[in-house]
């Protein structure tokens, strides 16, 4: 990278999207610079540092659910990316009775659910059908190719409810068992919110599109990153870490060029971000140079509350008591639907919520190279957390872990004499998702892609329906991005 | 009940309306006319009139980094102002539409004050927040007035204020005791004097003593508004709606004529874009009625096409024809093209309909 260095593209972190981005741009026949400000690629999906030889970040491994088009244009099987397909139900703890399992098999998960209260086994039947119903209606939108939902008439009925009713209100209205709802709110991200029903049918699109979260790939998210960065560097991308960006330039309305923290300037046609709407143009660009409303409308919309994600090394491997659900099946701890709301109460106020809602994973259990020999990984989300909490994260971040370890012992015996070190992801370290949006899930993909400056796109998790690092957006960016620059080249 | 807000002159106004003619402007109470506001539009262009601008909105902006803010938000460059000069200019949305126009002056290094014919205090305040930039809204603090009129620089003259103050300058004084502010923003070729709330009444009565030989007039705000409309000024309210969000597209600042406080070649305001991609379908023109009452914001036709709409609209007293402003359709904006509104005839005149009244010596 010389001092007066110029690409056609500069991609923003080296996460999956930014390698996705970079990777397809290149392969459409552009000079493509992608800037890491890490000491290797990876973003949020880099391997825990304070862990000595484990392979997993704190919170990545439910995040990946790579879209198989990225899986095929960039040639990632024959780059050597393998997967196991563990079983991954999900399992509903409780201190009071014993686990519910919904399995994938939506047969086994009614009966499951039939034995707790048979209203709501067939109510499951037809959320279900609902649920996939759904996912097909909106697929020209989740699915990234764009155009309007494809829905018959009774489709078109069930999501404009969906489009408006908050997932609480749906669960509600479909289950009478608290067990079950509190379950499946978990999904739905912040289940309180207007149009948070739509989300319940992510997880069924994500079937529906044949990328379920249920696949990983071997090695985890860590050996995904340095596939994508072979495949990335094969297109021609340069990649180049340690390099933070400090802002993006904008000349007569469009971009310019990428500022470096050591005074370094590259020019380029157009620029990719992988982060998030709000740092991309609140941070990086000259102030106000997205539009004075738009500015003004994402400062006050600053996410309040956002997600903590701990990994627990243990020296034992956890067993939790789930009844015949296999260990690596994803354990949800909500007492009632009511801690949802009552979490985000609490979060906003700027504390720890009283009950908290999370939920664990035993990544070693269907991957055990993830960990060093004979020991374990446990990996724990809790979302409705405080972003910027009364007390600041450092003084809270113990008495968090504690309260994460005694929600979790019932269920995992003598946990805390099994762990061995531990890493924690606050709800402040960068990658804080802003509120989910009803609407956002309603969006086509160029709405979420495209920036109010000419030549800016976004490609991040921001850019998804539903925050996840699936490639897809980054996939769908990289196609604008390329057509925009086929576009200044033919002008 | 209903409260009145009432200027720092409220005192010394209400004792000249005899006829108890009040208006609205802004939220303030202001007198529509002191009994012929026909008159006091003439007396505008051939005396000298007093009229109450305490009703405008001004708001002082400070911070290390007010000149970037206000490179942003305004279509020209504060850059290039020097402390004691002011300047037009228009605020847009992110897509182009007119939310407000206004002088905006620089004081020192970091600090300036923005005076417009309508407040937007929600819109400035967010977009400063941006900046760290503070906004102070004075309101009520300070009265002004504007002296208007051909004897308009005698009178200075004989008050022993600056008379030969540079058109969009500013000059603070202490005059004869009283701290004011002299400025020349205005559209008419006159003078404003600013002072702080209490000291009002002084500054009318000084005024009004000195401008007897001058056959000095207060004037409400119908004959200003009549001499805006001569002098071809679109005013946010009263000819058109400013966009109500920060994304509206309209009215666009073609539309109503305003391109010329648009400067094309400041790289960066907010809006920009968009003004630049806008379509020019529409333009501002005159019309002058050839018989027949105002006939404000109707829509106009040439022949059976529409051809655009009529704005404020007015009798002018100077002209004795009815006027309106327009925004009608650019190939029909020729002087002499024929229009109708409402059936009768409009002619398309050239813009401004009179000059600005020019300082004699009585």
């Amino acid at each position: 990278m010389s001092a007066a260095a110029r690409y056609d593209a500069v991609v923003i972190g080296g996460g999956i999207s930014g390698l996705v981005a970079a990777a397809r741009v290149a392969q459409a026949g552009h000079s493509v610079l992608l800037l890491d400000a890490g000491d290797t690629p990876g973003g949020s999906c880099r391997p825990s540092s304070s862990l000595a030889g484990v392979r997993l970040p704190p919170g990545a491994s439910h995040c990946v659910a790579l879209d198989p088009c990225v899986l095929r244009e960039l040639r990632l099987v024959r780059h050597g990316l393998q997967f196991v397909y563990p079983d991954r139900p999900l399992v509903g703890l409780s201190r009071d009775s014993k686990p519910l399992i919904v399995a994938g098999d939506a047969d086994e998960a009614v009966r499951a659910i039939a034995s707790r209260s048979p209203a709501d086994g067939e109510s499951y039947r037809r959320f279900h059908r609902e649920m996939a119903s759904v996912a097909r209606a909106m697929l020209p939108i989740w699915g990234g190719e764009g155009g309007a939902p494809c829905a018959s008439g009774r489709q078109r009925l069930l999501l404009s409810r969906l489009k408006t009713a908050s997932a609480a209100d749906f669960l509600n209205s479909r289950f009478e068992s608290e067990a079950v709802k509190s379950l499946l709110a978990f999904d739905a991200v912040e289940p309180w919110t207007a149009g948070s029903a739509l989300a319940l049918a992510r997880r069924a699109a994500l079937e529906v599109a044949g990328r379920q979260g249920a696949v990983f790939p071997l090695g985890g998210p860590s050996a995904l990153v340095e596939t994508l960065v072979l495949a990335a560097r094969e297109a021609g991308v340069d990649v180049c870490s340690r390099a933070r960006v400090t802002g993006i330039e904008i000349s007569g309305g469009r971009t310019a060029g990428v500022m470096m923290d050591h005074g370094e300037r590259i020019s380029c046609e157009t620029v990719l971000s992988s982060l998030s709407r709000h740092e991309t143009l609140l941070d990086l660009l000259p102030s106000g140079s997205a539009g004075l409303a738009e500015c003004a409308e994402l400062l006050r919309s600053r996410p309040k509350i956002g997600e903590a994600s701990i990994l627990f090394l243990l020296d034992a491997e956890p067993q939790i008591d789930c009844g015949s659900a296999p260990q690596s099946a994803r354990f949800i701890v909500a007492d009632r639907l009511e801690s949802y709301a009552a979490s985000a109460r609490h979060a906003r106020e700027g504390r720890l919520p009283d009950e908290l809602v999370l939920e664990a994973v035993i990544p070693t259990a269907a991957d055990p190279s993830l960990a060093p020999e004979g020991r374990h990984l446990l990996s724990v989300r809790v979302p409705g957390l405080p972003i910027a909490p009364l007390d600041g994260w450092p003084g809270l971040a113990v008495k968090f872990v504690e309260r994460v370890v005694s929600a979790l012992e019932p269920h995992i015996g003598k946990l805390r004499h099994h762990i061995a070190g531990l890493e924690l992801r606050t709800p402040d370290a960068g990658t804080a998702r802003p509120g989910l949006r009803g609407g956002d899930l309603f969006l086509p993909f160029a709405a979420r892609i495209a920036a109010p400056v000419e030549g800016l796109f976004f490609c991040g998790s921001d850019a998804e329906p539903v925050v996840s690092a699936s490639g897809s957006a980054a996939r769908v960016a990289a196609g604008f991005a390329g057509d925009y620059l086929a576009w200044k080249r033919r002008t | 009940m209903t409260l009145v807000r009432a200027t720092p002159f409220h005192a010394r106004t209400s004792q000249d309306n005899r006829l108890n003619a009040w208006s609205n402007r802004n939220g303030w109470t202001l007198p529509s006319h002191y009994g012929d506001p026909a008159a006091e539009a003439l007396a505008a262009r051939t005396t000298v009139v007093l009229s109450d601008i305490s009703w405008r909105w001004r708001v002082k902006i400070a911070g290390a980094r007010a000149e970037e803010f206000l490179a942003r938000l305004l279509t020209r460059n504060p850059a290039a102002l020097s402390p004691g000069t002011a300047f037009k200019a228009l605020w847009l949305t992110d897509r182009g539409g007119v939310r407000g126009a206004g002088a905006i002056a620089r004081y020192g290094g970091d600090s300036f004050r923005l005076i417009a014919a309508r407040s937007d205090p929600d819109w400035i305040r967010r977009a400063a927040a941006l900046f760290d930039v503070e906004v102070h809204d004075e309101a009520g603090e300070a009265g002004g007035l504007a002296i208007v009129g051909p004897f308009g620089r005698a009178l200075m003259e004989t008050l022993g204020l600056d008379a030969a103050i540079e058109p969009l300058a500013s000059r603070r004084m202490v005059w004869r005791g009283l701290d004011v502010e002299l400025t020349r923003y205005g559209e008419h070729g006159g003078y404003e004097l600013w002072c702080c709330a209490d000291d009002a009444p002084i500054l009318w009565n000084r005024i009004l003593r000195a401008g007897e030989d001058f056959a000095l007039k207060p004037a409400g705000l119908e004959a200003m508004d009549i001499l805006d409309l001569e002098a071809g000024i679109p005013r946010p309210g009263r000819d058109y709606t400013p966009a109500p969000d920060g994304r509206s597209h309209s009215p666009a600042v073609r539309e109503l004529g305003l391109e010329g406080l648009v400067d094309a070649d400041h790289p960066d305001f907010n809006g920009r874009a968009a003004f630049l991609s806008a379509p020019s379908g529409l333009t501002r023109a005159g019309m002058v009625f050839d018989d027949g009452g105002p006939a404000p914001h109707a829509p106009l036709f040439h022949g059976a096409l529409p051809a655009g709409r009529t704005m404020s609209s007015l009798y002018s007293p100077a002209l004795r024809r009815t006027i309106a402003l327009a925004s009608v359709k650019a190939d029909l904006a020729a002087p002499g093209t024929n229009l109708t509104v409402r059936g009768r005839n409009a002619r398309v005149n050239t813009l401004p309909f009179l000059p600005t009244p020019e300082a004699v010596d009585p």
